[in-house]
């Protein structure tokens, strides 16, 4: 009775912050099943669904979180493996710069690269110093400034997953590898890379949800121009006060969160076989 | 035996704590001491009314707490969450927040014989459940340097030569008014916003990007990211407008577009009276000078003086376009779509 009571009062803290948590949930899936008279409606699913303007909205946040999730582990992969494999000292100076990176105030990174994008920014005065362009190029305002922002915020995460299991994959595997006559490229992809799923697929999940579910950074760097479906829920429901279709767009883009998070994990079990288990 | 002791004083603990709980709950409310709460904006909003309810206190032993409330409609939300037992007790918000807290049933009528300075404000500012606390200008904000001539009329913002050159506010930013701005041009209303959204489009070229507050848009003109903001709350640049400075302000007067802002007493709040008195307090003369000096804004009664640089820019609110708040309070989630759709995207 003590043990049972003891487990009870360890778990207890975690189970009322699930009970809470699906407990807001139900709510945002009630509201999105109801009219502003509060009656039973798939109304606000069946605009939604027919409704370019608001689809638009779902395709540019799979569009962006999908290339930006690739662009992060095609450049965030070699530096995962730097970290791990490389000497300690510019292990430690790559991980303090992604920390810094990562830690840092969001608000204070967007505006950080408002000021590096922006037409009278940065990158555009050096263009324009070396004689490059005349007129500035347009890097911020539109999909390019937001694909850039969430980039630089996935990029932390995607490495450091990747860099923790690497460091838990002994380079003797390669060494080994090596030895029995494989090129490095080959002990890479045959050894190295397949043992490393898991934290791909750890990277890429976490990747994607994080630029999927964006909303400083488009609100920011986009100038509204480029909008994301957190920008509908929030001027949806902040503005709009129309919580049955936020509520709607919510729903959906919790799906499509856990859609995709299966997908990668299951694709990551196929394209890496034995390196997921 | 040890566990079954530590075991039996953590729950002696919780028994007494949820006693103790209970003891206080049952014990008779001392209204006078609690402090009332005044919801409002923060940064100069929440400095000047803390000040304000130091004065009061001063005078009244009444304590008044200011909290920061964000954006209005979080304010607005936040009473929704907390209609059966409301935390606040007097909020300053928006007329169109104003509208929607009404129609929720979270703010009170106000009783004018309870508020004896109502006399001393203007008819048109007051409303069937709160006070205008203080009278928000809109205009174009821009930088002399970066703009080839200083607009003067709402008109001007179609010049070609501004291609490229200015921010417009996103639909989320003090929404609706600036797609009403463009409909009273074109032969529109708040009820027709239809030609005004066909003006915007025309609009739309010249525009670098829109912003959604008003940080970001002064920033937009600091950087010289922009020359011109569109639509500019003037409390929030006032600083900025000097003589001999390089920006400018300009309020036109076709059509005049300005933001009362009321303050109002929350519904079902067993504090109403001391609210109503604190209220009272906050729209007498020297009140209203503090807030209109503070603010950059015009105060609502009639007797107190706006700042100089307010005055300078718009001597009254005679011409000023009465909005039909209430219609654009049920129609909101319509027009920040429409606009992002025909306008933004």
């Amino acid at each position: 009775m003590t043990q049972r009571i003891r487990a009870f009062l360890l778990v207890s803290p975690a189970m009322l912050l699930l009970v809470v948590f699906f407990a807001a949930l139900t709510t945002v899936l009630s509201m999105s099943v109801r009219n502003t008279a509060g009656d039973f409606t798939f109304a606000n699913y069946i605009r939604f669904a027919s409704d370019a303007h608001f689809l638009g909205y779902l395709w540019r946040s799979i569009r962006v979180a999908c290339y930006v999730t690739l662009v992060a582990l095609i450049a965030g992969y070699p530096i995962a493996y730097v970290m791990s494999r490389g000497s300690r000292r510019f292990a430690s100076i790559i991980t303090l710069a992604l920390a810094i990176q990562f830690f840092s105030i969001y608000v204070i990174k967007m505006y950080g690269w408002m000021l590096m994008l922006g037409n009278n920014g940065v990158i555009n005065r050096f263009l324009k110093f070396i004689g490059l362009t005349d007129a500035p190029v347009r890097l911020m305002y539109n999909e390019l400034g937001v694909a850039i922002g969430l980039f630089a915020s996935a990029l932390p995460l995607m490495v450091f997953p990747i860099s923790s299991v690497l460091q838990n994959v002994s380079s003797r595997y390669e060494e080994a590898a090596n030895g029995l006559g494989a090129t490095p490229l080959q002990a890479f992809f045959r050894i190295t890379l397949p043992l490393s799923a898991p934290g791909v697929v750890g990277g890429a999940v976490l990747s994607y949800v994080f630029c999927f579910t964006a909303y400083l950074t488009p609100s920011l760097l986009g100038g509204s121009i480029f909008k994301m479906i957190g920008n509908l829920i929030y001027d949806q429901a902040m503005v709009g006060f129309n919580y049955g279709l936020a509520g709607t767009a919510a729903v959906v883009t919790l799906l499509m969160s856990l859609l995709v998070v299966f997908g990668i994990n299951s694709l990551g079990g196929r394209l890496l076989p034995g390196g997921t288990r | 035996m040890k566990q079954i002791s530590m075991i039996k004083i953590a729950a002696k603990t919780a028994i007494c704590a949820v006693v103790a709980g209970l003891l206080g709950g049952a014990l008779p409310a001392h209204a006078q001491e609690k402090p009332l709460v005044f919801m409002t904006w923060g940064g100069v909003w929440q400095k000047t009314f803390t000040e304000l309810a130091k004065e009061y206190e001063a005078k009244t032993k009444q304590p008044v707490t200011v909290i920061a409330q964000g954006a209005g409609e979080a304010g607005v939300a936040r009473l929704i969450a907390q209609k059966a037992n409301p935390e606040i007790d007097i909020w300053s918000t928006n007329m169109v927040n104003y509208e929607r807290a009404k129609k929720e049933g979270v703010i009170a009528a106000i009783d004018k014989a309870a508020i004896p300075n109502i006399a001393m404000i203007n008819k048109s500012l007051v409303f069937s459940h709160g006070v205008t606390g203080w009278v928000s200008l809109r205009g174009i904000f821009y930088r002399k340097d970066l703009v080839p001539f200083e607009p003067k009329k709402w008109e001007d913002l179609w010049d070609p030569r501004l291609k490229g050159k200015m921010a417009a506010p996103a639909a989320s930013f003090d929404p609706g008014y600036f797609p009403t701005m463009a409909a009273l041009l074109s032969g529109g209303n708040e009820k027709n916003l239809a030609p005004g959204f066909a003006k915007l489009k025309q609009l739309r070229p010249s525009v670098v990007t829109f912003y959604t507050n008003n940080v970001q848009s002064i920033r937009l003109l600091e950087a010289g990211e922009v020359g011109l903001i569109a639509w500019g709350i003037l409390p929030n640049v006032i600083s900025y407008i000097k003589p001999g400075s390089n920006y400018g302000f300009v309020v036109p007067e076709k059509p005049l577009l300005v933001a009362e802002t009321p303050i109002t007493l929350v519904a079902n709040n067993p504090r109403q009276k001391q609210a109503e008195k604190f209220l009272d307090f906050l729209l007498s003369e020297s009140s209203q000078n503090v807030m209109a000096e503070a603010f950059g804004a015009m105060p609502a009664n009639n007797k107190a003086k706006g700042p100089e640089v307010v005055q300078t820019i718009l001597k009254n609110l005679d011409n000023s376009y009465p909005m039909d708040y209430g219609h654009m309070a049920a129609n909101m989630s319509e027009i920040i779509s429409q606009y992002d759709r025909e306008v933004i995207q």
